[in-house]
C-alpha cells in the first residue's frame, strides 16, 4: 500500500481491511510528509492491526524515490512485537527465545538510527535469537541528523529505542555496498562510541584529511565536511567478507570524526572510496543475491542508506533501477518498496549481527 | 612487508587490544568475543571450564540452549590434553558438545588456561590453517589470563560483599538485643509490677487481665529469638550445587502452603537450575508464603514464572494483593523488618531469601504499587 497524500483514517481503514492476527504492518513515513504521527497512531490504535513504523528521510517504491508519502508493507507469521527503550543504557537484557529457531524465522527490527548503543542492542538480539534465523531492518531518523522520536508502535512514538518482532516467515536477504579501499590499514586508537578521536595515535581528522584531500583534490577548508566525506567512509575490516562501512558525517572542534554507528577502540580501519558504477552494481547484486534464493515472495523490501543517495545524487535513480531490474530478471512479483535509512541491519546466518552504513539490503519475504 | 602480512598484524593487534576491557567476567568475554566473531566471520563462541570434576559453561554467544550436563566429558578432556588449538569439522560428536546449534563448517578449539577451553564455530568450508591457529594461540591464552583475573576479582568482590553483610548482621543483632528484645522485656517488667500491685490490693481478677499481654510479649520474644537462630544457622551454600527441577521443587513447596479459600496459584513451566535444593526451596516457600498472607479476597492470584535472559534466569513471584507502600520497599530485605503488626512473624523471611539468592550469585528486587500487588524478581546464573 502506498499513500502519496496520506490521511490517518484512510491508512487505518486500508490496513484494517487486510488485517489478520498474524499479520505485521510495517509503516514507513517520509520525514517531510505533512502527517501528524500522533494522529496516525491514534487511528491505527483503533484498529486491530499489529504494526511497527518509522520516520525515514525518503522512501523507495519500485525504482522511484519518494520525498513525501507513506508506504505500508504486510508481512506474515507475526509472533510478537517487542519494544526496547533506552538503547544508550547498556544494562538491559533481552528475553532469550526458549526454542532453537531456524532459517524459517526472521527478526524484523527498526531502531533509532541516531541512538548510541545500536551495536549493543544488535548483540543482545543475536544472543537472544541465535545465529540461524534471519535479521532484517534499519535505522529510522531525520536527515537533519537531530535525534527525535522516529519509531512507533502501540507502545508509543519513541526515540533512543528499537522495535522488533519475530516472524515465522522464510526470508531471503542480499547485502552489498560496493565501496573500495583507498588507504590503510589504520587503527582507531581512541574512540568514544560513535566518535573517532584518534587514528594511529594522531587526531583523527588530521590523518583522514591528508588521505582524502590528496585523493579528491578538494579541500576541507573550502568545502563543507560532509560534501567531501560522503565519498570517503571508513571500512571496518572483516575476513572473507565486505568490510562494515562507517560513515563520518561531521568533524568537531577537537578534530574528532563523528560517525553513524559505533567504532570500538582499536578497530582496524581502512578509508574507502566510492565510485558510482561499482556502487550501483553492488546494489543490483544485493537484489540478485536475495532473488537467487527466493521462491514466490509475497513482499520485497529494500533498506538503502540515505548517504548513498547523497553521494550518488541523480545517479541514485540508476541504483534503484538496478535493484528493480535484478528482481524482475528473476521474476520476483511484488513491487519492491522500502526506505532510505540511517543504518542498515541484515544477517542471514553468515556470522555476527552488525549495524551497517552506506549499504543496500534487500529482503524477500516468502 | 606485503599487504596480507600487514593486514594480519593489524587484525591480531585489534583482537589483542579487545582483551581485558572489563573486570566483570561476562563483559570481558563480550568485548573480546564480539570482535573475534565479527572480524573472523564466526557464528558462535563459548567457554567451558572444568571445575571440581564438573564441566561448567562459563560463557556463550548466542545464548546457550543445550543443558551443560549433556556434554561429552571424555571429548573435552581430550581437547584439553592436546594443549594446542585444534580445528575439527562439524560432525555428530562435535555437535553434541556445542551449547548452540551448529551445522557445517568447523569448530576451532583453543585452550585458554589449564582447565578452560574457548570454542568458536566458523561456517567457512575450509579448515583454519596451522599458521592461523599458531598466530591466534598466544592471543587467546592472554585472553584466558585476563578471564582468570576477572574471575578472581569477582570472587573477591563476592567475599567482600559477604563480609559487609556479616558486619551489617552484627549491627542488626546488636540492635535486636538492645531494642527489639528489650522492648517486650520492659513490657513484661511493667506488667509484672502491675500484677503485684493488683494482688497487693487484693484484686486478683484485675491482675489476671494483664496475663494475655505478658503472653503476647513472650510470643514476640520467642519469635525474635527463633528468627535470629534461623538466620544465623543459615549455612553456606554447598560447594557442589545440584541440578534442580524447579517444577518439582515448587510443587513440593505448594503442598506445604496454606492457601486461602478462593485464591488461585498459577505456576508456569519452570527450568532446571543448578542450586542448593533446600535453600532454593526456602526461597520459593518464603516468597509464596509472604504473598499468600497478603491475599484474602476470592479471585486473588499468586503467579510464579521466569524469563530466560541468556546468561541467567529471572524468576518472579507476583501477587495482586494490596501491594507494599513505597516507604517500606527499601527495608523489606533487611533483618526483622515486618510490614504488619502480626507478632507471630519474625520479619526474617525476606532477609533469608535475599541472602540465599545472593549466595547463588543472583540479585533480588521488589516492584510494587500500593493497591496493585507486589512482584519479587530474582536472578539466578545459569
Amino acid at each position: 500500500m502506498i499513500f502519496e497524500n496520506p490521511n490517518p483514517r484512510e491508512i487505518a481503514q486500508a490496513m484494517q481491511q487486510n488485517a489478520a492476527p498474524d499479520t505485521l504492518f510495517v509503516v514507513m513515513v517520509a520525514e517531510n510528509t505533512p502527517l501528524d504521527v500522533a494522529q496516525l497512531m491514534t487511528a491505527l490504535n483503533e484498529t486491530t492491526c499489529q504494526y511497527i513504523g518509522g520516520i525515514f528521510p525518503k522512501l523507495i517504491f519500485d525504482d522511484k524515490l519518494l520525498n513525501l508519502g507513506v508506504i505500508v508493507t504486510q508481512l506474515k507469521g507475526l509472533q510478537k512485537i517487542h519494544t526496547v527503550r533506552g538503547l544508550a543504557d547498556v544494562s538491559y537484557a533481552l528475553e532469550k527465545h526458549p526454542e532453537v529457531l531456524g532459517s524459517d524465522y526472521c527478526v524484523f527490527a527498526l531502531v533509532d538510527g541516531l541512538a548510541s548503543g545500536i551495536s549493543g542492542f544488535l548483540s543482545e538480539l543475536y544472543r537472544s535469537y541465535g545465529s540461524e534465523i534471519r535479521y532484517f531492518g534499519g535505522g529510522a531518523g531525520s536527515l537533519s541528523l537531530q535525534q527525535a522520536p522516529c519509531i512507533f508502535s502501540r507502545e508509543g512514538f519513541l526515540e533512543d529505542a528499537a522495535v522488533y518482532c519475530l516472524l515465522n516467515q522464510t526470508t531471503h536477504l542480499g547485502v552489498k555496498h560496493g565501496w573500495e579501499k583507498l588507504g590503510g590499514p589504520f587503527i582507531a586508537t581512541k574512540t568514544n562510541a560513535n566518535i573517532v578521536e584518534e587514528i594511529n595515535w594522531k587526531p583523527a581528522f588530521e590523518v583522514y584529511r591528508e588521505l582524502v584531500e590528496a585523493d579528491s583534490g578538494a579541500s576541507f577548508d573550502s568545502q563543507a565536511f560532509f560534501d567531501i566525506a560522503k565519498g570517503y567512509p571508513f571500512g571496518m575490516v572483516r575476513e572473507g567478507s565486505e568490510c562494515i562501512v562507517r560513515d563520518p558525517i561531521a568533524v568537531n572542534e577537537q578534530g574528532h570524526l563523528i560517525c553513524v554507528g559505533e567504532v570500538a577502540e582499536n578497530t582496524f580501519l581502512n578509508v574507502l572510496k566510492g565510485k558510482i558504477d561499482p556502487l550501483i552494481i553492488a546494489a543490483g547484486q544485493a537484489a540478485a543475491e536475495a532473488a537467487d534464493q527466493a521462491g514466490k515472495p509475497t513482499a520485497a523490501i529494500i533498506i538503502d542508506c540515505i548517504s548513498r543517495v547523497l553521494f550518488l545524487g541523480d545517479d541514485f535513480e540508476r541504483e534503484a533501477k538496478a535493484v528493480s531490474i535484478a528482481l524482475r530478471n528473476k521474476e520476483i512479483d511484488p513491487t519492491i518498496r522500502g526506505a532510505l535509512s540511517l543504518g542498515e541491519i541484515s544477517s542471514f546466518g553468515e556470522g555476527f549481527l552488525e549495524f551497517f552504513n552506506k549499504t543496500t539490503v534487500v529482503g524477500l519475504f516468502e | 612487508m606485503s599487504g596480507g602480512t600487514l593486514q594480519t598484524i593489524f587484525s591480531l593487534y585489534e583482537l589483542s587490544m579487545a582483551i581485558g576491557k572489563s573486570l566483570n567476567y561476562r563483559d570481558n568475554c563480550d568485548h573480546f568475543m564480539k570482535v573475534f566473531l565479527s572480524r573472523k566471520m564466526l557464528k558462535a563462541g563459548w567457554i567451558v571450564q572444568l571445575h571440581n570434576n564438573r564441566l561448567r559453561l562459563r560463557y556463550a554467544i548466542p545464548g546457550p540452549y543445550r543443558p551443560k550436563e549433556e556434554v561429552d566429558m571424555d571429548f573435552i578432556h581430550g581437547l584439553l590434553n592436546e594443549n594446542k588449538p585444534v580445528c575439527v569439522s562439524v560432525n555428530k560428536r562435535v555437535k553434541d558438545i556445542c551449547p548452540v546449534p551448529v551445522s557445517g563448517g568447523f569448530i576451532i578449539v583453543f585452550p585458554i588456561t589449564n582447565d578452560s577451553i574457548l570454542s568458536v564455530h566458523s561456517p567457512r568450508n575450509e579448515p583454519w590453517s596451522s599458521v592461523e591457529l599458531r598466530q591466534l594461540d598466544p592471543i587467546i591464552r592472554k585472553f584466558g589470563v585476563s578471564l582468570k583475573a576477572s574471575a578472581d576479582y569477582e570472587e573477591q568482590k563476592l567475599l567482600t560483599k559477604r563480609l559487609e553483610r556479616n558486619n551489617n548482621d552484627l549491627n542488626d543483632y546488636a540492635h535486636i538485643v538492645s531494642h527489639d528484645l528489650k522492648s517486650p522485656l520492659r513490657n513484661i517488667h511493667s506488667l509484672v509490677q502491675w500484677i503485684e500491685e493488683d494482688l497487693d490490693s487484693d484484686e486478683p481478677k484485675k491482675a489476671a487481665t494483664h496475663m494475655p499481654y505478658i503472653y503476647s510479649s513472650l510470643e514476640k520474644m520467642d519469635s525474635l529469638i527463633s528468627g535470629i537462630l534461623r538466620y544465623s544457622n543459615l549455612r553456606e551454600l554447598q560447594e557442589s550445587l545440584v541440578k534442580t527441577d524447579l517444577n518439582k521443587l515448587i510443587d513440593e513447596v505448594k503442598s506445604m502452603l496454606l492457601v486461602p479459600l478462593g485464591v488461585q496459584i498459577v505456576i508456569h513451566e519452570m527450568p532446571q537450575v543448578r542450586a542448593d535444593r533446600l535453600r532454593m526451596s526456602q526461597v520459593f516457600q518464603n516468597l509464596m508464603d509472604n504473598a499468600l498472607t497478603a491475599l484474602k479476597r476470592s479471585g486473588d492470584c499468586l503467579e510464579v514464572g521466569y524469563k530466560d535472559l541468556g546468561s541467567h534466569y529471572e524468576f518472579y513471584v507476583k501477587d495482586n494483593g494490596p501491594g507494599i507502600a513505597k516507604a517500606h520497599q527499601e527495608k523489606v530485605f533487611q533483618v526483622f523488618q515486618k510490614l504488619d503488626a502480626d507478632s507471630t512473624k519474625s520479619g526474617i523471611g525476606l532477609a533469608i531469601v535475599s541472602r540465599i539468592v545472593e549466595d547463588h550469585g543472583g540479585q533480588i528486587r521488589l516492584e510494587s504499587r500500593e493497591g496493585e500487588g507486589a512482584a519479587f524478581y530474582f536472578t539466578h546464573p545459569k
